[in-house]
């Protein structure tokens, strides 16, 4: 699919030339799912508005290195998961568990929210469930998590994801295989750190 | 994870059992490895479904003039923050200290030019013999003497900047 004959490519020249009118167009167009994707990661209204004023100011910024070879949600996605991932590694956020700083006590600890939330709510689970997935997620290069979010996250199929990249559907199976790959040897690593849990 | 699993796995991780080859659940059952490491990864894309943020959120009034206040602090700041900024302030200072080092070289190969002409070889080999001397120069002569003096000059600042280097 070519990215650069559509209607959203010329909204982003008008961008590059710096018309206003174009950017605010964009803003209102992507600003329900910047913000929807960021309460999915996050799951705080507060930090939401803050990390969207944030993506579309680096939108703003950065638009004119848009060369067109992926779609424009595919580029802000990219933008947005990443800057999201910046705030959790700046605010180190000790109730979340992600990224380095996961330790053996850390694997423990869920182990426990695990088994404590076999009887306990489902929104406990949820939460469990999306802290240690954003862990295993932060293993990953941010092409390979972006990618994997795109197909299990947002839903998007083989042939929709070729689209968007740009890249052919061989390419994004191969990609999304060995993001699966790695993503299941640092849940192993953690198992082997923690136990099972 | 091999190659009839492999080839399969969005297909079969999709739920489109139709589009799955027969090769593909024969090796599933011969292969406990892949059938292992093929459960891991469905309970992963399980798992990564927790991210999906299920509501339709729309921000508060006034979200795009937040945008426009925040491009302009970063805009204004972000000239100053790339002087600030202490690898750009180192090479800048690098960059300064050799422009100064350079013109200082140059001034001072210019000022003591002679005695500099004396340790560049290829001078050297240019000055013309006592016999060339002896005879009045002509026009030809006299801007050829020219060209060798400036030729001099160069050479003396090249060899000052090499020096410099080693």
């Amino acid at each position: 699919m070519d990215h650069r004959n559509s209607e959203e490519a010329a909204l982003v020249r008008r961008v590059q030339a710096r018309d206003e009118i174009a950017f605010r167009e964009i803003v209102e167009r992507y600003q329900a799912k910047v913000f929807s994707i960021i309460y999915g990661i996050l799951r705080n209204h507060n930090d939401a508005e803050d990390i969207a004023q944030q993506v579309f100011s680096k939108i703003y910024f950065s638009i004119q290195n848009f060369d067109f070879r992926s779609s424009l949600l595919t580029w802000i996605y990219k933008i947005t998961v990443n800057e999201c991932y910046d705030y959790l590694r700046k605010k180190r956020v000790r109730k979340l568990v992600y990224e380095s700083d996961f330790t053996e006590e850390d694997a423990q600890r869920m182990q426990n929210t695990e088994a404590a939330t076999d009887q306990g709510p489902a929104v406990d689970t949820q939460l469990a469930h999306r802290d240690l997935v954003l862990k295993l997620l932060a293993k990953l290069s941010a092409e390979d998590r972006n990618l994997l979010m795109l197909k299990e996250v947002e839903g998007h199929s083989v042939e929709e994801l070729s689209q968007m990249t740009g890249m052919n559907e061989n390419t994004i199976k191969v990609k999304l295989f060995r993001a699966r790959q790695k993503l299941v040897k640092a849940a192993q690593r953690l198992n082997r750190g923690a136990g099972k849990f | 994870m091999h190659e009839p699993i492999r080839d399969n796995l969005e297909e079969y991780l999709k739920g489109s059992p139709s589009n799955i080859s027969q090769d593909f659940h024969a090796h599933l059952e011969a292969c406990q490895d892949c059938a292992g490491e093929l459960r891991e990864m469905e309970a992963q894309a399980e798992l990564l479904q927790a991210l999906r943020s299920g509501i339709e959120i729309e921000p508060s009034a006034g979200f795009y003039a937040r945008i426009m206040d925040r491009i302009e602090t970063q805009g204004r700041a972000s000239i100053w923050s790339l002087l600030l900024e202490p690898a750009f302030g180192r090479r800048l200072a690098v960059a300064c200290a050799t422009v100064v080092v350079l013109l200082g070289t140059y001034f001072v190969a210019t000022e003591l030019g002679e005695p500099m002409v004396a340790v560049a070889p290829a001078v050297a080999t240019s000055v013309p013999s006592s016999a060339d001397l002896s005879a009045p120069p002509s026009v030809e002569q006299a801007a050829d003497r020219n060209s060798v003096q400036q030729q001099r000059q160069r050479d003396a600042v090249l060899v000052n900047l090499a020096s410099f280097h080693e």
